[in-house]
């Protein structure tokens, strides 16, 4: 065991006397993970030098420097301290970091290492014998490594944080707001009953008065629809419990002003949409019957909104004369599909409370009056009536939009 | 007399006169006020006209729908009663009728909007406790409300969200789910139906992962490591290492003994588990991941994703599936890492470098085939003491996931210049578990230690070894080793020496990796629980 180990420690000797203390260049373009230096070590007895390259890689070429001048260093110490006694010890040889290239298997690794340390133990023997004290500076320069950076020595097994947990973060923003109602609804629902003219008994009628002489047909000119029966518990009722009978045709002059044909196609409009409010009492289901009621409220809207149109129109006009016509409740419906598009009809004079409520198409629904105004032929006729009902029943026109909204209507009529 | 009757007849007249002057005016100033839109005023008119005249049917009916749109309703429904009464038969009956149905209409309105309001109250008290974090008062509130309104699906979302937070996932879902049944827009179906997928995943997960105690991520319950930073292990199945639970009651204790059974010391070993298992403890969550990553960010820890990179002091080189190399920044060392994949998700190291107290570690582990650790081998070369190149190796012995017994063997080849000692040292650890299958004991063994000097140490290192052991003979075996302990060098009054240093041992239990004391050869581990 003895004499092989000679062998390899004198064949190490011979290389190292020479050896340029590098590894072979890195091919061109890899890029290098590790730096390393080499070491010829001077071994006391017998004299000479054994190439170390199993030393230590690091990952960067300044730490690989760092770690190789601190060796220096300490050998350093230790020659000066050989050299009081034998002025021929030699400094070990360091060689420059370079990209480690070395393939040194396990073994070849720790028989290098073995041999490291054989010439250790041997120049610690010598300062031994020189009586250096095992505790001075030079043996502890013998052994000294390069320290290991503390944090790589974290335990495997770490407790968990106990930080305090993050503050729970609620804002209003996460939650849906409901809308099963609309606060943005006028409080107050709109009337359209008229006021009636009063006679003053034998006083006559102050001057301003003659303006309004011509009182409008009102309602007592053509009887309400009788009251309806409400519809029975969830079953849906026949067209006749819902929908008024139509009024008896009445004597009337050749022609109605524009307000008394308002006035009598809206107030039997009103008592019909009133009629399917009565009738949705009887349905259970609050879902339900606040749809309906929502629709409901929006045709009184619709219906105070057309009243104003009818009106402004003037008596010649085509909707003035379209409502004077429209006295029968086919004649009625022909009228609202004119206006508001045939799909509007079986809405318009439901069969079931329930019928009240439709559905307009997303696009249309989100921004009525622009699909109304749409010139691009985006919309087709039929879409652009309903946005004409969305429009008067969501919305309160200002004049100038009645305006408009005369010419619209003047042209669906057309 | 004739003259005064005469007077008294035009005064009479003149009064007369006026009141119908008034009555004429009140009415037509009613009318134009109504037109105006001025319901209030119109209303001051037509009473003043019904003071002027009294129960005038023409008057009442105006009067009532004045009122009406003036929305005094009950007012108006008075002077409809009124008419009704007097008037049965006016001419303005219809239009009385109508007023009276739409009096009625506003008596319904009201009547919603007021239960609107209620239920409005509730949803916004509601939506102001859960902004201050009040979520057991939001969802009482919510329930309230859907007991009003059931249909209402912002109720039902809204409770959805309260629950989320408060980490009831279960019923969250089942609350989104029914939200999903009662929304009709179905983008928003879509919407709901990806939220409670991700709830769904993250229940799933909770079930079925884990969390890296070090760096948050989230690991599948079998793992032993975290392939990202190589902590654990964490074997959530080991009895071993549900050993040492935080409950009351329960204590792990360590008695150490010398060689010759004299008795050391006794260390009580803290809990590690706060939530009483592995498992438990380290469930995953994803509150748990962010406190964890949360944590170790303020601790200077940085992140790409949930992946951890490092910190000033350390780069943890990621490759692209498992950490492949820890470099220290500033002194340049590495630590490499090899692994494989056991299963989806699961890495088993291969080979891993170890630092523990500035000595560093190779290990080399097997695995059976349920990837329990088979073998470890551990190098390393002493740096504490002489650099001996010391080798150890465990063999573990499994019966499903308890551990039965480990058997250890360590030791060293020594150098010439000391005289080439061989030094070797075995033990073996073994378990007892109760009728529950939980640890009750663990004991370590050291069953031999021998050292053996085969040449003579070369000059002044021979009288050094005399000096450690002056019994020692060439080529047979130092007596009393464990006694003293395998000693290499002195340093001043002190020895040096290479203890058995099961350390690097980490992944057998967390109660014995130490580092035994000179002359200990046996440790018991107690629990209760």
């Amino acid at each position: 065991m003895r004499f092989p180990l000679l062998a390899l420690l004198l064949a190490a000797a011979a290389g190292a006397q020479q050896a340029p203390l590098l590894c072979p260049p890195a091919p061109a373009g890899r890029p290098c993970e590790a730096f390393h230096y080499h070491v010829a070590l001077f071994r006391p007895d017998p004299r000479g030098f054994s190439e170390l390259a199993a030393v230590q890689p690091y990952a960067t070429q300044a730490a690989c420097e760092r770690a190789r001048e601190q060796a220096v260093a300490a050998n350093e110490r230790v020659v000066a301290a050989m050299r009081v006694k034998d002025q021929k010890y030699e400094a070990d040889r360091f060689g420059p970091c370079h990209c480690d290239m070395t393939a040194l298997t396990d073994v070849q690794r720790v028989q290098q290492l073995r041999t490291a340390e054989d010439i250790r133990l041997r120049v610690r023997e010598r300062l031994l014998d020189y009586k250096v004290p095992v505790d001075s500076d030079p043996m502890r320069a013998l052994y000294a490594e390069p320290p290991i950076t503390p944090a790589l020595s974290t335990p495997k097994l770490v407790p968990l944080p106990s930080t305090a947990p993050s503050p729970l973060v609620t804002s209003p923003d996460d939650l849906k707001p409901t809308n099963t109602f609309d606060t943005t609804k006028p409080t107050i629902a709109a009337l359209d009953l008229p006021l009636v003219e009063i006679e003053q008994s034998g006083a006559p009628a102050p001057a301003l008065s003659t303006a309004e002489a011509s009182p409008p047909a009102g309602p007592e000119a053509s009887p309400p629809p009788p009251p309806v029966e409400t519809v029975e518990e969830q079953t849906v009722q026949p067209e006749p419990e819902v929908v008024p009978e139509a009024p008896a045709v009445v004597e009337e002059p050749a022609e109605l002003s524009a307000e008394a044909a308002a006035e009598r196609f809206i107030s039997y409009e009103t008592e019909r949409i009133q009629n399917v409010l009565k009738a949705s009492a009887a349905i259970t289901d609050e879902d339900v019957k606040t749809k309906i009621f929502e629709a409901c409220m929006q045709r009184i809207q619709l219906l105070s909104n057309l009243r104003l149109l009818i009106e402004g129109s003037g008596s010649r006009s085509a909707l003035a004369a379209a409502a004077r016509d429209a006295q029968s409740e086919a004649d009625r419906l022909a009228f609202v599909a004119r206006l508001f598009g045939e799909g509007v009809k079986p809405h318009w004079a439901p069969s079931d409370a329930r019928d009240v409520v439709f559905d307009v198409e997303p696009e249309i629904a989100a921004a009525p009056e622009r699909a109304l105004r749409d010139t691009t032929g985006r919309f087709s006729g039929e879409q652009k009536k309903r946005a004409l009902y969305l429009v008067l029943a969501q919305t309160q026109p200002s004049e100038d939009q009645r305006l408009w909204l005369s010419t619209v209507v003047e042209g669906f009529l057309r | 007399m004739k003259m005064r009757l005469l007077i008294l007849f035009f005064f009479a007249l003149g009064a007369f006169a006026q009141e119908e002057d008034e009555f004429t005016k009140s009415v037509f100033f009613g009318k134009k006020f109504a037109d105006m839109g001025d319901y209030a005023s119109a209303v001051e008119q037509y009473a003043k006209a019904d003071a002027a005249k009294p129960d005038q049917p023409a008057v009442l009916y105006n009067l009532a729908v004045v009122l009406a749109r003036a929305g005094r309703y009950a007012e108006a429904q008075v002077k409809v009663d009124r008419y009704l009464e007097l008037f049965p038969e006016g001419a303005e009956r219809a239009n009385v009728g109508r007023l009276q149905l739409e009096l009625q209409f506003q008596r319904e309105l009201q009547k919603k909007r007021q239960a609107d309001q209620e239920y409005a109250d509730l949803f916004n008290r509601a939506r102001f406790s859960y902004g201050r974090g009040e979520l057991a008062e939001a969802l009482r509130l919510y329930a309230q409300a859907e007991q009003l309104r059931p249909t209402d699906a912002a109720t039902v979302y809204n409770q959805g969200i309260v629950l989320e937070k408060q980490g009831d996932y279960v019923k969250a879902i089942e609350r989104f789910r029914r939200y999903s049944e009662l929304e009709g827009d179905l983008e928003k179906k879509a919407t709901i139906d990806e939220r409670v997928f991700t709830l769904q995943r993250e229940l799933d997960d909770r079930a079925t992962k884990i969390v890296c105690g070090f760096c948050g991520r989230k690991l599948p319950s079998g793992a032993t490591w975290c392939e990202r930073c190589w902590h654990g292990p964490y074997a959530v199945q080991s009895p071993v290492w549900n050993s040492r639970a935080c409950a009351s009651g329960a204590s792990a204790t360590r008695a150490t003994y010398f060689a010759d059974g004299r008795f050391s010391r006794n260390d009580v070993l803290p809990c590690l588990w706060k939530e009483g298992s592995v498992l438990e403890s380290l469930r995953w969550s994803a509150a748990k991941q962010r406190e964890i990553q949360a944590a170790r960010k303020a601790e200077g820890w940085t992140y790409s994703g949930d992946i951890i990179q490092g910190n000033k002091e350390l780069r943890f080189v990621q490759g692209p599936q498992y950490l492949e190399k820890i470099v220290a920044t500033s002194g340049g060392e590495i630590l490499t890492y090899v692994a494989h994949e056991h299963g989806e998700g699961m890495w088993l190291l291969d080979r891993e470098d170890l630092v523990v107290d500035a000595t560093r570690y190779t290990n080399r582990y097997t695995f059976n085939e349920a990837g329990r650790i088979a073998q470890q081998r551990v190098d390393y070369q002493n740096t504490a003491a002489c650099n001996h190149l010391v080798s150890m190796t465990a063999d573990y012995a499994w019966d499903g996931d308890a551990l039965m017994s480990v058997n250890l063997t360590g030791g060293y080849e020594g150098f010439p210049a000391e005289g080439s000692p061989s030094s070797t040292w075995t033990a073996t650890v073994s378990y007892a578990y109760d009728t529950n299958r939980r640890l009750t004991s663990e004991e370590l063994n050291v069953t031999s230690q021998s050292k053996t000097y085969n040449v003579k140490p070369h000059g002044e290192l021979r009288d050094e070894v005399n000096r450690l052991y002056p019994t020692m003979r060439l080529k047979k075996a130092i007596e009393g080793l464990q006694r003293t302990g395998d000693l290499c060098v002195a340093s001043g009054a002190a020895a040096l020496a290479n203890p058995i240093d099961l350390r690097p041992f980490y992944a057998l239990s967390p109660n014995l990796a130490i580092q035994l004391p000179m002359g200990v050869t046996k440790a018991v581990v107690t629990f209760t629980y």
